[in-house]
């Protein structure tokens, strides 16, 4: 879908055409998801952040002033993984001594999620708004409360972690 | 005294001359002039504020292609190594906007130590204006009071200057003034009552150099070291980390529709 579709999607379900939302949901219910997913690394709280995310959306779309509704929904997105990461951990990631093997095309898929599990929080939530949600960094940074440099720093410093483990190094 | 001003006034007027120099080249400079390689890239801003200031001896210099900060033109040396190079950089940019890539002869840091090899001459009293790094080019832009031209002092000097740094510099004559806002000429004659202002100008100068250094080792290791301290040259490249993440998406769990669309509807 066009940029410029799904702003009109927004436009309409803002003037009440709930038929609209379907059509923002199925956009967006992947990259919500996979976020949510990426920075929380349950897929039932996932579940529930997506959800929570497409009923408020429902209930209440943002206004006319916000210039990028997707972004907005991923802000949404984060802002609540976030909010249950801390309730639940204290911002606390996980152990990262392990070391992993080197990967084959069948492992390939649980040994980059197992990797993205290894990355702090912060690493994590920018690396998958800026892949998943393909947000820029600006944009990023004002989600995250960063400044552009420490956000970019961060991206590459998560991409160098994966590759050391994805190569079979430990961090 | 006099001498100590003069160091002080040398290093602020060095200091000030490339960022000057680079703002006007970057809003006159187009890529399309020069017939060398190009590599569409992305996230350029990211990179622009990574490698903008100082960068690996690889490096010859980073510039904006075309005034914006969506193209940016890289200058790297054209070894084995520079285009070693030239792949790590694209393994860290993988967005959509664009870099051009064009061989150059000198590094960005031989130029920097160059310009800081010439702060002594300033004091000579031999007609040196300013002296600033012009990137694009690939060269030490030297500039020397027209007055001076035919001084058996300048004349030395330039002689000096261009045995030892040959095409890495490049002199030309100027008859403007360095003029301070207070209207104080900077050079020999300066008015006593205008050396607070020297000395303050002198002494931000020194601070800056050294966050601008401090910031250069830190910028330099986060880009070629991991946490470990070891240089990464892993077989899989960030790019292609970054290609999986984008392009391995979790499943989407089917039941998860049917109870969204139904929490919505509820709303209602």
């Amino acid at each position: 879908m066009q940029k410029t579709d799904l702003t009109e999607h927004f436009s309409k379900l803002r003037n009440g055409d709930k038929s609209a939302f379907t059509e923002i949901y199925h956009e967006l219910k992947r990259p919500v998801y996979t976020i949510a997913l990426r920075i929380v690394q349950s897929k039932e709280t996932a579940e529930d952040i997506t959800q929570e995310v497409f009923v408020r959306l429902y209930a209440s779309p943002p206004d006319a002033s916000v210039r990028n509704p997707r972004a907005w929904c991923f802000q949404i997105t984060r802002n609540l993984a976030i909010d249950l990461l801390k309730k639940q951990h204290g911002m606390q990631s996980p152990d990262t001594q392990d070391t992993f093997a080197p990967i084959s095309d069948i492992e390939l898929r649980m040994d980059l999620e197992r990797a993205i599990s290894h990355l702090p929080c912060e690493e994590r939530e920018i690396l998958t708004l800026h892949l998943n949600g393909g947000l820029h960094f600006k944009e990023i940074s004002k989600i995250v409360g960063l400044t552009l440099p420490s956000v970019y720093r961060r991206y590459q410093k998560a991409l160098r972690s994966l590759r050391i483990l994805m190569n079979g190094g430990s961090l | 005294m006099k001498k100590t001003l003069g160091t002080l006034l040398a290093i602020l007027l060095c200091f000030m001359s490339p960022l000057a120099a680079a703002a006007e080249e970057s809003a006159v400079y187009s890529a399309a002039d020069n017939s060398q390689e190009s590599v569409v890239l992305s996230d350029t801003e990211e990179l622009w504020l990574q490698w903008a200031k100082f960068a690996p001896d690889y490096i010859c210099g980073i510039w904006s292609t075309d005034g914006s900060m969506e193209r940016l033109t890289i200058g790297i040396q054209d070894t084995e190594e520079g285009n070693a190079a030239k792949q790590e950089i694209l393994d860290m940019i993988e967005d959509d906007s664009a870099i051009t890539f064009v061989y150059q002869k000198h590094s960005k840091n031989e130029l920097l130590r160059i310009l800081d090899e010439l702060y002594p001459y300033f004091e000579r009293n031999a007609g040196l204006v300013s002296a600033g790094l012009n990137e694009i080019d690939n060269r030490i832009d030297i500039e020397i009071f027209e007055k001076n031209a035919k001084d058996a002092a300048t004349k030395e000097m330039i002689s000096e200057l261009e045995n030892a740094y040959g095409d890495a510099i490049s002199i030309s004559y100027t008859d403007e003034e360095i003029i301070l806002t207070t209207g104080g000429e900077i050079g020999a004659d300066t008015p006593k009552n205008h050396l607070p202002l020297y000395l303050t100008a002198g002494g931000m100068a020194i601070l800056v150099s050294a966050f601008l250094f401090i910031r250069h080792r830190q910028n330099t290791a986060a880009v070629l070291q991991t946490n470990a301290g070891s240089t990464v040259s892993n077989s899989l490249s960030s790019a292609k980390v970054a290609d999986m993440i984008r392009h391995t998406e979790p499943d989407f769990p089917s039941e998860l529709d049917a109870r969204i669309l139904d929490a919505a509807k509820h709303e209602e």
